[in-house]
């Protein structure tokens, strides 16, 4: 402390380097607030000169394109503060579940989770915002919903998806039988190693586009039907007492995952899952035997040009959700595998010591010290999937870029459309890794 | 003949011991046995033996294979996009001064030296300008619109990544730099802003924002701005590698270089990098290859690379319907590229390996 005051009388000002490390600083941020500030002025200029305004006022007006993928949302035009709330909502779930799982144990998440859902379910009844679809005369923000709603929706199925094959693939690449193995391998090799755009258009123009045509439909089963427009399957279709046996179900979940958490704390989470879902399931099927106005299933029908009723996997869907799974699945297998790999060999040793079988082994020894090594890798693969869904916008699936190109072609406002986009996926990553870093922490503690 | 027999039959055991060494496992060989030939033979049949390899669509006609003969047609497309044909001399002598310096590379002896390196790297702005051309020197210009197909992409991949590295070594020290908040605060906001976009979006940014940013006067054009795209994003990319091999070092080595009375720069160059560089060298290489794959996404902001080209050659009325057959060449030209720099890099750390066990 004392050293400053008694530091004999040194060299000149310029020569303290703490001195020299502010000036350097000061100059550093001048240089950059100068930049900043030139480029404010030439976009200014740029901006006024395109008679383009500044600001998110935009947001609110027509948006005047259609989208080819939608799904309806509870954000009904304008009602910003309602779908800010539903944001924020999701973010205090998260929270809440990241700080109570560890306390409560797996039942006690699962239960605030079921809760919550019930809990929005009401919610949705009392409110009764309404499910709505995008529309050209709707607003700008609500095709950012729209957009938005799509890459989760191809993020989320992609991720489950290449996670099982991956395992499945990262599992047979250390197989003992050759066969088995040389094909793991081989898949990898060529998934890996081709750029995953070729992988999407090769589904889209090459598979998915050249199906037959709506007259000559793949006919399975007359329950669905397969064409050049998509894959038309039956859909669940809500009757007058859908909520009603919805929120039985998710009372019985309830119920069960506090029971799990009050009786088997100390339950995995995979089993609390199950109990919970199955007793979950057994309550809406008990239900619908009383209240016969529950759920109907509703066919695809040729009506016309194209097929109606039942739910559609558009060829866009379908080819990026195909291409985002097969490449993504490669990268996991190479995860799953240097995991199990880095399982040391002792451990197979003393389960084969204990009397464990080989599939045993792989369950109860193995994984659970694997997933340890492959979970901050497997986070980050989650996370370019999300990324790479963006490609959607070479073959038309309005994700987020799509729709953020669209908006600025429409309306110039590119940096704000930035913000938003920059925003958006910052909230992805975060969501994405603030899950994930839930549960590498609960396999850490389950361990050590 | 016996004893021959003997020999390879007990050579055999362990594999028909891996094949069908359990019921169960036999029924899994035979099962793979069968879907892999299936597989192959369709393939077979379809790429080869059913296929067509004229030039014309005529030949396409009558097989129910694969036809070739779009590839036979448009290869010069593939490889240079639109490239005025009586300058194409030009990107075939590029290619043979590029061949001749990625040589020295290829020879173990001469990988190491720092000149063959700077070398290659020397040749690039060379190569640019034989590309582009200048009047003075009797050369057309070719602007870079006109630049397409593998002539694109390697452009793409090369220029960007040697402008990417240093980018991404100074953010990397920027970051890192204990002593200067300031600096560090705006690397940190630079890199993770660029590193939470996709890729796509950098470059549909960077086509739609630059020429807002920019006075207007600025000759850009897209292929211009995808590459300063492509730049930015590789560079906090490499940031981020190049980051985790400086934490690699031993604060011991900054101290010594210090004793030793070295400077900041001086100790980056001499001591830190060299040994920060060398422990994250398969990551650097792994997103070299993820960022030649990158390069296929201009195609979303209009330009014609390897990619581009394959799809235009599929749009093309006298080609209409032949998607699959462009795709999949170009698809295996991409393969063979990352296939290949995967390998060089695994060589190179098995080698290195392997001399650091016997130096010990």
């Amino acid at each position: 402390m004392s050293a400053t005051a008694e530091r004999p009388p040194g060299p000149r000002l310029w020569r303290n380097r703490r001195v020299r490390l502010a000036v350097f600083q000061a100059g550093f941020a001048i240089a950059l607030v100068a930049v900043a500030w030139l480029a404010y002025r030439t976009t200014a200029d740029n901006l006024a000169r395109r008679r383009i305004g500044v600001g998110f006022g935009f947001l609110s007006r027509e948006a005047g394109f259609s989208l080819g993928e939608m799904l309806p949302l509870p954000v009904p035009d304008g009602r910003f503060g309602l779908f800010a709330l539903s944001l924020v909502a999701a973010a205090l779930v998260a929270a809440a579940l990241k700080g109570l799982a560890g306390r409560l144990g797996s039942g006690g998440a699962l239960a605030i989770g079921a809760a919550l859902c019930l809990a929005v379910l009401l919610a949705n009844r009392a409110l009764n915002p309404g499910f709505e679809s995008f529309a050209p005369d709707r607003s700008f923000l609500f095709a950012i919903a729209t957009a938005l709603a799509n890459t989760v929706k191809v993020a989320a199925l992609g991720i489950v998806l290449a996670t099982v094959l991956g395992f499945l693939i990262g599992i047979a690449r250390l197989a003992a039988n050759p066969l088995v193995r040389g094909t793991a391998t081989v898949y990898v090799e060529i998934f890996r190693n081709v750029p995953l755009l070729i992988q999407v258009f090769f589904w889209y123009f090459a598979v998915l586009r050249t199906l037959p045509g709506v007259r000559a439909s793949i006919d399975v089963l007359g329950i669905a039907a397969i064409n050049n427009r998509g894959i038309f399957l039956p859909r669940l279709v809500p009757g007058d007492a859908a909520a009603t046996l919805v929120a039985i179900g998710l009372a019985a979940a309830l119920l069960a995952a506090l029971f799990v958490a009050l009786r088997a704390p100390r339950l995995s989470l995979l089993r609390t899952g199950a109990i919970v879902l199955a007793s979950g399931a057994a309550a809406v099927a008990g239900g619908a035997l009383v209240l016969p106005d529950g759920f109907a299933l509703e066919y695809p029908r040729l009506t016309g040009f194209n097929f109606s009723g039942g739910m559609v996997i558009t060829p866009e869907y379908g080819a990026l959700l195909l291409g985002l799974t097969l490449y993504t699945a490669a990268y996991i297998a190479e995860i799953v595998r240097s995991g199990l790999a880095g399982v040391g060999r002792g451990q197979t040793d003393a389960a084969e010591a204990l009397g464990l079988d080989r599939a045993q082994t792989l369950r109860l020894v193995i994984l659970p010290q694997a997933l340890r090594i492959a979970v901050p890798p497997l986070i980050s693969q989650y996370l370019s999937l999300t990324k790479d869904s963006s490609l959607g916008i070479a073959i038309g699936y309005p994700e987020i870029v799509s729709v953020t190109g669209q908006v600025i072609n429409q309306t110039g406002q590119a940096i704000e459309m930035l913000v938003i986009a920059l925003l958006i996926y910052m909230g992805l990553s975060l969501g994405v890794s603030a899950v994930l870093n839930w549960y590498n922490a609960r396999i850490r503690w389950s361990l050590v | 003949m016996v004893a021959g027999l003997a020999t390879a039959g007990r050579r055999l055991r362990p594999l028909v011991r891996a094949l069908a060494g359990t019921p169960g496992n036999a029924l899994l060989s035979l099962l793979f046995f069968v879907a892999i030939g299936w597989a192959v033979l369709r393939l077979w049949r379809w790429a080869v033996a059913e296929a067509a390899f004229g030039t014309t669509p005529e030949s396409c006609r009558a097989v129910a294979g694969a036809c070739w003969s779009v590839i036979a047609d448009m290869w010069p497309l593939f490889l240079v996009g639109l490239y005025p044909m009586e300058e194409r001399w030009r990107v075939a002598s590029a290619a043979v001064v590029v061949l001749a310096a990625a040589l020295p590379f290829a020879l173990p002896a001469l990988r190491r030296a720092r000149p063959a390196a700077l070398a290659a790297v020397a040749t690039i702005p060379g190569v640019l300008l034989l590309l582009y051309g200048s009047p003075a020197l009797g050369l057309p210009v070719v602007g870079p619109e006109k630049w397409g197909g593998l002539l694109l992409t390697l452009v793409l991949a090369v220029v960007g990544q040697t402008l990417a590295f240093p980018l991404g070594v100074l953010l990397a020290l920027a970051r890192t730099a204990r002593e200067l908040p300031v600096v560090r605060f705006a690397a940190v906001c630079a890199i993770e802003a660029v590193r939470s976009l996709p890729l796509v979006l950098v470059l549909l940014l960077a086509t739609l924002i630059m020429p807002v940013f920019l006075p207007a006067t600025l000759p850009l054009n897209t292929m211009v701005m995808a590459q300063i795209g492509f730049v930015i994003f590789s560079g906090a990319a490499f940031a981020e590698i190049v980051r985790g091999g400086l934490q690699g070092v031993p604060p011991a080595q900054v101290e010594a270089a210090a004793a030793l009375g070295l400077r900041y720069w001086a100790t980056m160059r001499l001591i830190v990098l060299p040994q920060a560089l060398r422990l994250v060298q398969p990551a650097l290489v792994g997103s070299i290859v993820s960022f030649v794959k990158g390069s296929s996404l201009v195609v979303a902001v209009g330009l014609y690379d390897l990619l581009g080209t394959a799809m235009l050659a599929a749009a093309n009325d006298k080609w209409v319907g032949h998607s699959i057959e462009p795709l999949i060449t170009v698809g295996a030209v991409f393969w063979a590229i990352c296939f290949t720099l995967s390998r060089i890099s695994a060589r190179w750390e098995r080698e290195r390996a392997m001399r650091t066990t016997g130096a010990r």
